[in-house]
């Protein structure tokens, strides 16, 4: 697996979000399916605002004092999973 | 990491606007200090003439402009408001409609609108749906074109209706067909719901005509009765749920809680059906209004044990007391509006046929 990652997500236009409470609830309005993310997800999502994996995963690492690569694995995951469901884009790839 | 982001819950659908004990909006806004819905009446000018309209002020006067609802959408979005739904009057009378949903979805709200359609063509639907809107309600009162037409007023009006309901579901987008059940249309429900239920639609079906802003009731002559009333409420989604027996500590209405009303001119208020200004959005931060507010803390602290008619009355697990409607009809947030005892009691006609028990 990849260390470094400068892929950049970010979400699909045709999203619809919010922050409630600590979390964020989306809703994709091709679909009309609402999701609410957990806390860890809540986190990646609020950084999806041009900053690449390794970026995201930094924030991750430090909000959650977890390892690096278990972060960026963690990101990684996630934000394919996201794009499976339509959620995000990917902006650009190295 | 304790818990994996890929772990992300709850999914669920989004179907309409409504907020239904144990909907999934009511639940979210359990984890928001401010509503989550945000009711816009863009203007209350309307290019309609129906009879059973609650809105006494058409004039348009001192409406707010788009800088100024840009500011309010950049408030709601700050406050953690998801929905915003605009109504009316008729929302397209308003040149800037196109940009008010365009601004609300680049600030990421679902965005709804409720129209009567007549002044929006197929381009216009499409052009509402490519700029972020989701779901769409259009008013719809009888399954004749000519019978809706004559009674809003305007030829060509049930026309508009049904196709701007097809156009936005064929894209994509939540279509909903508004009605209320009147003395003159209750024949028309059962139709109206058998063709929303073939196309996919959602039927919101009000069984209460509401009197005027201004307490007039020149509307009660249009209220449903009897029997036919009875035929007609069986086609609301609800109409044979089972509620609970109210307790004198319940909490009688989330008005001041799940949702914040905004006229054209500013006003806030808790409630399109409670005509009651808070404040105005031109003077104070809407944080400020709805968070000082002296009658926002009186209303939502209303129970059913302010009423003892309403505790002691064997329909009242059937009713929904309003209380603008009551405060319309008698001054008083506390008394029982008329026309709540009337669908009240109609439920409880349908439960009792149906075999319920009074338990």
């Amino acid at each position: 697996m990849k260390r470094e990652d400068s892929t950049v997500y970010i979400p699909n236009p045709r999203v619809a979000y919010r922050k409630i409470g600590e979390r964020f609830v989306l809703v994709n309005i091709e679909d009309n399916n609402i999701l609410k993310l957990n806390e860890t997800g809540s986190e990646i999502w609020s950084c999806l605002d041009g900053r690449d994996i390794n970026e995201v995963a930094a924030h991750v690492r430090e909000v959650f004092d977890v390892s690096q690569e278990e972060a960026l694995s963690d990101v990684r995951d996630f934000l394919e999973d996201m794009k499976k469901r339509g959620l995000v884009e990917q902006q650009n790839q190295e | 990491m304790v818990i994996k982001p890929r772990d992300a819950t709850t999914i669920e659908q989004v179907s309409d606007c409504e907020v239904r004990p144990g909907s999934f909006w009511e639940r979210l806004q359990d984890e928001s200090d401010f509503p989550l819905i945000a009711l816009f009446c863009a203007t209350e000018r309307c290019c309609m003439k129906c009879a059973h309209c609650y809105q006494t002020e058409r004039t348009g006067r001192g409406e707010l402009d788009f800088e100024e609802i840009e500011d309010l959408l950049d408030q709601l979005a700050a406050l953690g408001v998801f929905r915003f739904s605009i109504t009316g009057g008729e929302p397209a009378l308003r040149d800037d409609l196109h940009q008010i949903v365009e601004a609300a979805w680049k600030r990421k709200f679902l965005v709804s609108l409720k129209t009567t359609a007549a002044l929006l063509n197929k381009q216009d639907i499409i052009k509402l749906r490519e700029n972020g809107l989701s779901s769409l309600s259009v008013s719809l009162y009888h399954i004749e074109p000519e019978k809706h037409d004559e009674f809003v007023g305007r030829k060509g009006a049930w026309r508009r209706a049904m196709s701007a309901l097809e156009t936005f579901s064929d894209i994509g987008g939540i279509s909903n067909m508004s009605t209320v059940i009147m003395d003159w249309n209750t024949g028309a429900i059962a139709p109206l719901k058998n063709m929303c239920e073939e196309r996919g639609w959602n039927l919101v079906a009000d069984a209460k005509v509401l009197l005027a802003d201004d307490g007039g009731d020149a509307v009660v002559g249009l209220r449903a009765s009897g029997d036919t009333q009875l035929e007609a409420m069986k086609n609301l989604p609800n109409a044979r749920q089972r509620r609970p027996v109210k307790g004198p500590g319940d909490q009688l209405c989330l008005a001041g809680i799940t949702s914040v009303y905004i006229k054209p001119t500013g006003e806030v208020w808790l409630c399109p059906a409670m005509p009651v200004s808070l404040g105005n959005i031109r003077d104070r931060s809407l944080y400020e209004i709805w968070t000082e507010s002296e009658l926002r803390k009186q209303v939502i602290g209303l129970t059913w044990g302010d009423s003892e008619k309403c505790m002691t009355c064997e329909d009242n697990r059937f009713c929904q007391r309003c209380p603008g409607e009551a405060f319309k009809e008698h001054g008083s947030f506390t008394a029982a509006a008329t026309v709540d005892c009337e669908v009240a009691r109609a439920h409880a006609r349908i439960w009792r046929e149906d075999g319920g028990d009074d338990g």
